[in-house]
C-alpha cells in the first residue's frame, strides 16, 4: 500500500475507529491515541497486507484488542486504588463482551458510524426510537420518499459491509441444529 | 422498478406493502444467506448497541501528522557523493547482497516474527484473523504470503484460536513435531525435550516422524523424541497462563506459583522454597486480580506478603 493510499483509509476510517473505541472504554482522549498507535504499529509492521477491505479488518480488530486491554488494565487499577487508596467509589465500566460473537457487533457499529450524518439520523430514529417514514418524515420536513431513500441507502451501505458474514452464520446456524 | 435496498428497508422497519413483502419472500429465495445476514444485524442492532454509539468528528489532518511523523518510511533514496573507495566498498556490498539475496531465495519462504519479550502473555492477530496468545519469553512465525500458506514456527507457549478456512491448513512446526488443524482452539508448548498440545474445541493432528495422534475436544499429546503419545490425564491448568483461570487442588505453593506467573505481569517471588514444598493451595481463581489471589494465599499458607513494583515477596 503506497503512502497516499494509507492516508487516504486514515481519513475515512479515523472518525468511526475513534467513535468504536470510545463506545467501548468512554474516554474520547484515549480513544485517539489508541486508534494512532494502531495506525502507526499496522503501518511499521504489517504493510504486507496489500487489500484494503482486509487492512481495515484488521484495524477494526486491533482497536478493539487494544480497547479492551486497556480497561482491563483500568478496572485492575481502579479497583486496587479503591481497595488500598480508600478512593470514594469510582465507576468502573463494565468489561466490554468479547466472546462468543462472530464480529457481527464490531462490524455493525463501524458500518453504522461511516453513514452519512443524514442517513445516520434517518437511521437512528427508525431503529433506536421506532418512529414510522411518516413520523420521520414529518420530525425532519422531508418528504416520506426522501426518508424511504435514505433507509434505502443505509442498507445499501450494511449490506455492503456485511457481506464477509455471509456463509459464517449460516455456518453457526447448523451448528446450533447439531 | 423499486431498489431491493428501499424494500429491504420498509421490510424490516415495518413499513412495507403487501406487495412488497412478496417482494422480499421473492429476493430471500435468491438470497438466504443474506437475509439471514441482515436479519441478524437488524437484531443484533439494538437499543444497547446504538445508544452507545456516538458520532463525533475527529480532527483527521492533526492526527495524520502525529501518526505520519512516527511512520517508517519504505525507502529513502539518498543520493551521496562517493569516493573512489567508497565506490569499490559499495560494489562489493553490492555483490555481496546480490548473493545473500540469492541465498535467501533458496532458502524457502520467509516469515515474520512475533517475539513476546514483556513478561506476561501477549494477544495477537494473524493476517487471516486468527487469534494467537503468546506466552512471555516466546517466539512465533508466520510465513510472509500467509494468504496462500498458513505456515508457523513457535518457540515456547502458545494458545491458538484458528480461523476456519479448510482450503488453507493451518501448520504449526515446532522442534519435536508438527500440528495440522483446519479452525479450532487449542494450546501448544514446546518444553526443552517436548512438544506438548492440549485441545479447547475442534480437531487437532500432532505428528512427527515417529508418530502422529489425532486429538479432539479435552484430549492432550506429548511429542518427543520418541514418537506422539495420548496423555489421559493433563495437568487442569495447561492453559491457565492464557485463560487466567487457576484450578488449584493440593497444589504445592511452589507450583502455584510458577503457573500464576506465567499469567501475570506481577512476579511473585518466594523466598523460603522449603515452605512452598510443604504448603498447598485449594481453590478456583477465575480471572482474579493478582491481590486476591495473594490474599487467598496469605490467609492459608502461613506467609506474609510485601508488595514491591511489579514484585510480590512472600516469606
Amino acid at each position: 500500500m503506497t503512502k497516499e493510499a494509507y492516508n487516504k483509509l486514515f481519513e475515512e476510517s479515523y472518525s468511526s475507529l475513534c467513535n468504536y473505541a470510545y463506545a467501548i472504554i468512554k474516554d474520547y482522549d484515549e480513544a485517539e491515541d489508541i486508534v494512532q498507535g494502531v495506525f502507526v504499529n499496522f503501518w511499521n509492521n504489517e504493510k504486507k497486507a496489500e487489500i484494503e477491505e482486509k487492512a481495515k479488518q484488521y484495524l477494526v480488530r486491533s482497536v478493539k484488542f487494544k480497547c479492551i486491554d486497556y480497561q482491563r488494565k483500568e478496572i485492575v487499577k481502579r479497583k486496587y486504588e479503591k481497595e488500598t487508596l480508600h478512593v470514594q467509589d469510582a465507576i468502573v465500566q463494565e468489561p466490554f463482551e468479547e466472546k462468543a460473537e462472530t464480529g457481527m457487533k464490531d462490524a455493525l457499529m463501524m458500518a453504522i458510524s461511516e453513514l452519512p450524518e443524514k442517513t445516520r439520523d434517518v437511521f437512528m430514529l427508525s431503529k433506536l426510537d421506532g418512529l414510522s417514514y411518516k413520523e420521520i418524515a414529518e420530525h425532519f420536513e422531508i418528504s416520506p420518499k426522501t426518508v424511504e431513500n435514505q433507509m434505502g441507502r443505509a442498507f445499501r451501505h450494511l449490506r455492503e459491509k456485511l457481506h464477509v458474514y455471509k456463509g459464517l452464520l449460516l455456518f453457526l446456524f447448523f451448528l446450533l441444529i447439531e | 422498478m423499486n431498489d431491493i435496498n428501499d424494500i429491504l428497508a420498509k421490510h424490516f422497519s415495518g413499513e412495507a406493502t403487501v406487495e412488497e413483502k412478496q417482494m422480499v419472500e421473492e429476493w430471500k429465495l435468491q438470497h438466504a444467506e443474506e437475509y439471514a445476514v441482515m436479519s441478524e444485524a437488524w437484531k443484533t442492532a439494538d437499543k444497547n448497541l446504538l445508544e452507545g454509539l456516538e458520532f463525533k468528528t475527529f480532527d483527521h489532518k492533526a492526527a495524520w501528522d502525529k501518526v505520519d511523523e512516527q511512520l517508517v518510511d519504505e525507502k529513502e533514496i539518498k543520493v551521496i557523493k562517493m569516493t573512489f573507495y567508497k565506490r569499490v566498498a559499495a560494489a562489493c556490498a553490492i555483490l555481496l547482497v546480490g548473493f545473500a539475496g540469492f541465498w535467501l531465495l533458496n532458502q524457502g519462504p520467509s516469515y515474520n516474527t512475533f517475539a513476546n519479550t514483556d513478561n506476561a502473555p501477549k494477544e495477537i492477530t494473524l493476517p487471516d484473523g486468527s487469534n494467537v496468545w503468546l506466552a512471555a519469553n516466546s517466539t512465533l512465525d508466520y510465513q510472509e504470503d500467509f494468504e496462500n500458506e498458513r505456515n508457523l514456527k513457535l518457540k515456547g507457549e502458545a494458545f491458538f484460536e484458528v480461523a476456519r478456512d479448510e482450503a488453507h491448513p493451518f501448520i504449526i512446526t515446532t522442534e519435536y513435531g508438527e500440528i495440522e488443524v483446519l479452525g479450532t482452539a487449542f494450546n501448544v508448548n514446546v518444553t526443552e525435550n517436548s512438544t506438548e498440545v492440549g485441545v479447547d474445541h475442534g480437531r487437532v493432528a500432532v505428528r512427527n516422524e515417529n508418530g502422529e495422534e489425532d486429538l479432539t475436544i479435552g484430549e492432550f499429546a506429548v511429542a518427543n523424541a520418541d514418537g506422539v503419545k495420548e496423555i489421559n490425564n493433563p495437568d487442569v491448568n495447561y492453559n491457565s497462563w492464557k485463560t487466567g483461570i487457576f484450578n488449584f487442588n493440593q497444589t504445592p505453593l511452589n507450583e502455584a506459583i510458577d503457573l500464576l506467573n506465567k499469567h501475570y505481569a506481577t512476579k511473585i517471588e518466594l523466598l523460603s522454597s522449603e515452605k512452598g514444598k510443604v504448603e498447598s493451595l485449594n481453590g478456583t481463581f477465575a480471572d482474579e486480580p493478582i491481590e486476591t489471589i495473594i490474599e487467598s494465599i496469605v490467609l492459608t499458607c502461613r506467609v506474609e506478603a510485601e508488595y514491591g513494583d511489579n514484585l510480590i515477596r512472600l516469606k
